[in-house]
């Protein structure tokens, strides 16, 4: 990626076992998806040519604008939900603690459990009046007739959180990485000269550690997009489609009510969609992220 | 004494953080040791009780060995496959130049933006006109690429001063040297990190083994925990 | 449609866990019996089903009881978890031309595989030589795999009818003694049940037909002759509102609760509630997870303008994809499982379902003397419904009706506002997917 060597062919060939499975089985299956957007193709029916008319019916449904909004509201919630918490346990266990390795293992446990083994627990914590969650709410005082998965808003709020808990231990672990890499020189010497620890953070571990925020950044939206496993398994897009998110509903669409075409037309837009955030994303980091080398 | 106590509130708020964070492991494993009636009474569920049949009940209906021995050589395959080809991919895009290197990292990205839902299909008609229905390559070639993995590599292997390259160059140490001497043992904690992700990835599969797969002679367990 | 749900789920994910961490010698699967001196050429069908647990041992043991009438032909079965996982499998392998012999199929599936020529039309065989008699079937157990055509495309197999599961103790603590026979006595009950903060009624919306239940006591029917949505149903003073009240009215009187997933089966189970809705395929697990604490009793559901229930389970078809040695073998295979002693056998190990035919009951007597969940289930079965089969139904049922119902439910919208919706959504659905044909 630096243009100042001279051309070395012999990396194609370095790229080409990854480029053919990502060719094969990712980007001509995507393609293939795109061509079935363009036909009415329900169950396996011969399908017939409809243009981009699937595009149109869906831009006047409801139900799809509901699950980009709800897309949205999911991932930007995780996302600096996720990467906050994340870099506030890095940089503490960072800072010198001599336990940093226990409690960085403990704290990535949730992320190595089976999702689907995981999600039913917080299922049962979540259930209303009886769940953990409410008995503990009911202990300190609070109403604990809470339908946490059984009203809309707060179906959200649990998938949310369900997600950060499964998700922090692994972005953690990211975070840390990022900080090995910055030279405890610097900090040390700022020290001496009398600055804070809150000035430190922000004067030279934040900048340092920006290429890793933006890595974070990157991962965290494209894989809350992506989330798809807890929602099958906590809410399965309910109650009222409350959380009902794209991924659900071109599964839903595709696997449930058998709308190949018009499922492959939301796959589409999810990413097209998607692919415009990360540009957005890395034409940002272009001008805001600092590389040491 | 301030930095006594700071380093007393730290541990206090770790210590904390992690008890709440591993609640609700450890009650799935004091649920399932205990008879499922009392599953949800709170704070009968925090003592543990030893009720085996639990487990015996499950254990009996499926040939756990199987699946388990399927999980774990089906993730560590794909975990070697795409671990290795994302690395070289990752070497390419950073230390060789080429004019095409921009749009393949473009398209590698891409396939982390794909909603696999989507091509679920595609990939199955892929995978049955090469012949791999019900077998283990079906469950792991799809997958011995990976695009998180080689843009978590590039992220780390940009880090490398570029310097050391071609001074190593000047010492005639070949590409494919430098790749296995310098970069892979110096990139061990990012590649351990992708290497647990990329298992995990395949440990966690549940509807793509389910759809290619009929029966457990070659299904991972995460066939038989479908929701 | 597979009740055997969240216990059997909460194991599985430990056990997994376990086995995670430590190795474990397993069990041998076991092998298929060797035929005997095949006497017609050998032949080999694939049986995709979702029949695990108690289940698919008593399949196992019905398949090699074929395998002794049949050497020749092998049942190769592939057990998949529930209808959820069914679900995308069988459709994927339909899309790729790849689908099975034969496997379990739910009626509002098949309309789109009957469409698309995917599947064997019956009636040939049924009436050919190695056919059989439909006469002893249950009628409404037959309808639903019957085409308007006549043609009949599914056969029955794993059914049963929604009844009530109730705490005989905690009936007796309250003075109730006998079950409630009308919505009245029903709400009365409940309320008298519903103590310090607990709600007697534990309502899952895991699949609608619980509700729909109570909608067919009332009358109600949402598919017109033409296979659209009927008007009447949803009317302001029709059968939708007047359940949809019902249930509502429970819940905000704190008599009944909305719980999420399989919760109200532990719910039951551990007393927190004290009636329950469910099918048959519900009493393996209620008897374990209640272990002998309290007696369970099983009534029918009340009833309203009629006495009605729903009728919930899976279907047989054959997949035309297969050689016609394939489609004879998969006929003689669904031909055994719905025959007399197939269909018995199933009913009492599968110990969840019914049978499907009305032949077999004097031989099922003593069976049922002492199994009161498929006595009552059996009981109701004359005037018990299956889901319609329209193209849309599964659309309508999972998406819109489930919606309506958990608006009113969680007090978002009233019964009137929810099914005018309702109405609205199921027309689009109609137009867009046609009905029968």
């Amino acid at each position: 990626m630096n243009a100042e060597h001279k051309a070395q062919p012999i990396g194609y060939l370095y790229l080409m076992p990854a480029l053919i499975v990502f060719l094969l089985f990712w980007i001509v299956p995507l393609m293939m998806v795109a061509g079935f957007s363009l036909f009415h193709f329900e169950y396996g029916t011969h399908p017939t040519w409809v243009g981009l008319s699937q595009y149109v019916s869906l831009f006047q449904t409801n139900l799809f604008w509901q699950s980009v909004r709800i897309t949205f509201e999911f991932a930007i919630a995780v996302v600096l939900g996720g990467t906050a918490i994340s870099l506030l346990f890095a940089t503490l266990l960072y800072s010198g603690l001599r336990a940093q390795g226990l409690f960085r293992s403990l704290f990535f446990l949730p992320y190595v459990m089976p999702v689907v083994a995981t999600s039913t627990v917080w299922l049962w914590m979540y259930q209303p009046n009886l769940g953990l969650v409410d008995q503990l709410l009911g202990a300190l005082g609070f109403s604990n007739k809470i339908g946490w998965v059984n009203t809309p808003n707060l179906a959200l709020v649990s998938l949310i959180i369900y997600t950060v808990w499964l998700s922090f231990g692994f972005t953690t672990l990211l975070f840390m990485a990022g900080l090995t890499n910055i030279s405890n020189e610097l900090t040390e010497a700022a020290a001496v000269d009398g600055a804070t620890a809150w000035q430190r953070f922000w004067r030279i571990t934040w900048p340092l550690l920006s290429p890793t925020t933006f890595f974070v950044l990157v991962v965290n939206m494209i894989n809350s997009f992506q989330a798809f496993t807890q929602i099958y398994a906590l809410t399965r897009g309910g109650p009222i489609n409350g959380t009902t998110t794209l991924t659900y509903y071109i599964y839903q669409t595709a696997f449930n009510y058998f709308h190949f075409g018009q499922a492959s037309a939301i796959a589409v837009i999810f990413f097209l969609l998607i692919l415009a955030l990360t540009g957005i994303q890395f034409w940002i980091s272009r001008r805001s992220v600092f590389y040491e080398a | 004494m301030i930095r006594k106590t700071k380093r007393f509130l730290t541990y206090t708020f770790l210590i904390a953080s992690v008890v709440i964070t591993l609640f609700p492991i450890w009650w799935i494993f004091a649920t399932s040791l205990e008879t499922s009636r009392r599953a949800y009474s709170f704070p009968g569920a925090l003592i543990p009780q030893l009720h085996w049949q639990n487990y015996r009940a499950a254990w009996l209906l499926a040939p756990w060995f199987r699946f388990l021995a399927n999980s774990v050589g089906i993730g560590l395959i794909t975990t070697v496959l795409a671990l290795s080809t994302s690395i070289l991919a990752a070497y390419a895009l950073v230390f060789m130049a080429n004019r095409w290197n921009k749009p393949i990292f473009g398209i590698i990205l891409a396939t982390m933006m794909v909603p696999f839902y989507s091509i679920m299909i595609p990939d199955y008609l892929i995978v049955r006109d090469l012949g791999w229905l019900n077998s283990y390559t079906a469950q792991i070639i799809p997958f011995a690429a990976n695009g998180f993995a080689v843009f978590l590599l590039v992220q780390f292997m940009r880090t490398f001063p570029k310097e050391l390259r071609d001074a190593a160059r000047i010492d005639g140490v070949t590409q494919w040297g430098y790749l296995w001497k310098i970069i892979v043992p110096n990139l061990i904690p990012a590649i351990t990190t992708v290497g647990i992700y990329l298992f995990l990835l395949s440990w966690n599969a549940f509807l793509w083994p389910l759809i290619v797969t009929n029966g457990p002679q070659v299904q991972p367990i995460g066939c038989t925990l479908f929701l | 449609m597979n009740n055997w749900s969240l216990g059997k789920k909460m194991f599985l994910a430990a056990s997994s866990a376990a086995l995670m961490a430590t190795t474990l010698a397993g069990c041998g699967s076991s092998a298929a019996p060797t035929p005997v001196a095949p006497s017609n050429k050998p032949v080999t069908i694939t049986f995709w089903n979702e029949m695990t647990g108690p289940y698919e041992i008593a399949l196992s043991s019905e398949i090699s009881q074929f395998h002794k009438l049949h050497p020749n032909i092998t049942v190769q079965d592939t057990v998949v978890p529930n209808d959820a996982a069914l679900e995308p499998k069988l459709l994927t392998a339909i899309v790729a031309q790849d689908p099975p012999t034969l496997s379990q199929v739910n009626p509002p599936w098949a309309t789109g595989f009957i469409q698309t020529g995917s599947l064997v039309n019956l009636s040939p065989l049924i009436n050919g030589p190695q056919g059989f008699s439909l006469s002893a079937y249950y009628p409404n157990m037959l309808k639903a795999g019957t085409w308007p055509n006549g043609d009949q495309y599914l056969m029955p197999f794993n059914l049963g009818a929604a009844i009530m599961y109730y705490n005989k103790t905690q009936f007796q603590q309250a003075g109730i003694t006998s079950t409630p026979t009308t919505w009245q006595q029903f709400t009365l009950d409940t309320a008298k049940l519903s103590t310090n903060g607990r709600q007697a009624f534990a309502i899952t919306l895991v699949h609608t037909y619980p509700w729909l239940a109570f909608f067919y006591q009332a009358g109600g029917n949402f598919i017109n002759s033409k296979g659209m949505p009927n008007a009447a149903a949803f009317a302001p003073n029709g059968p939708g509102v007047k359940a949809l009240t019902l249930w509502g009215n429970m819940i905000k009187n704190g008599s009944a609760v909305l719980t999420h997933g399989y919760a109200s089966q532990t719910d039951f189970a551990d007393g927190t509630s004290s009636i329950l809705i469910g099918t048959t395929g519900f009493y393996p697990y209620l008897q374990q997870a209640v272990a002998g604490k309290f007696p369970i009793g099983m009534a029918p559901l009340p009833g309203d303008v009629k006495q009605a229930t729903s009728l919930f389970g899976g279907y047989l078809g054959i997949f035309s994809k297969s050689t016609p040695a394939q489609q004879a073998a998969a006929f003689a295979f669904v031909k055994y499982l719905t025959s007399k002693a197939g269909t018995l056998y199933w009913m009492e190990h599968s110990e969840g379902y019914l049978p499907v035919r009305s032949d077999v009951e004097q031989e099922a007597a003593s069976f049922l003397a002492t199994h009161p969940a498929q006595a009552v289930s059996l009981s109701v079965l004359p005037y018990a419904k299956m889901s319609p089969k329209v193209a849309w139904w599964d659309e309508f049922s999972h998406e819109v009706l489930m919606n309506a119902i958990v608006s009113v439910l969680i007090n978002k919208a009233t019964p009137v506002q929810a099914m005018q919706q309702a109405y609205q959504q199921a027309k689009v659905l109609a137009q867009k997917d046609g009905t029968y044909q």
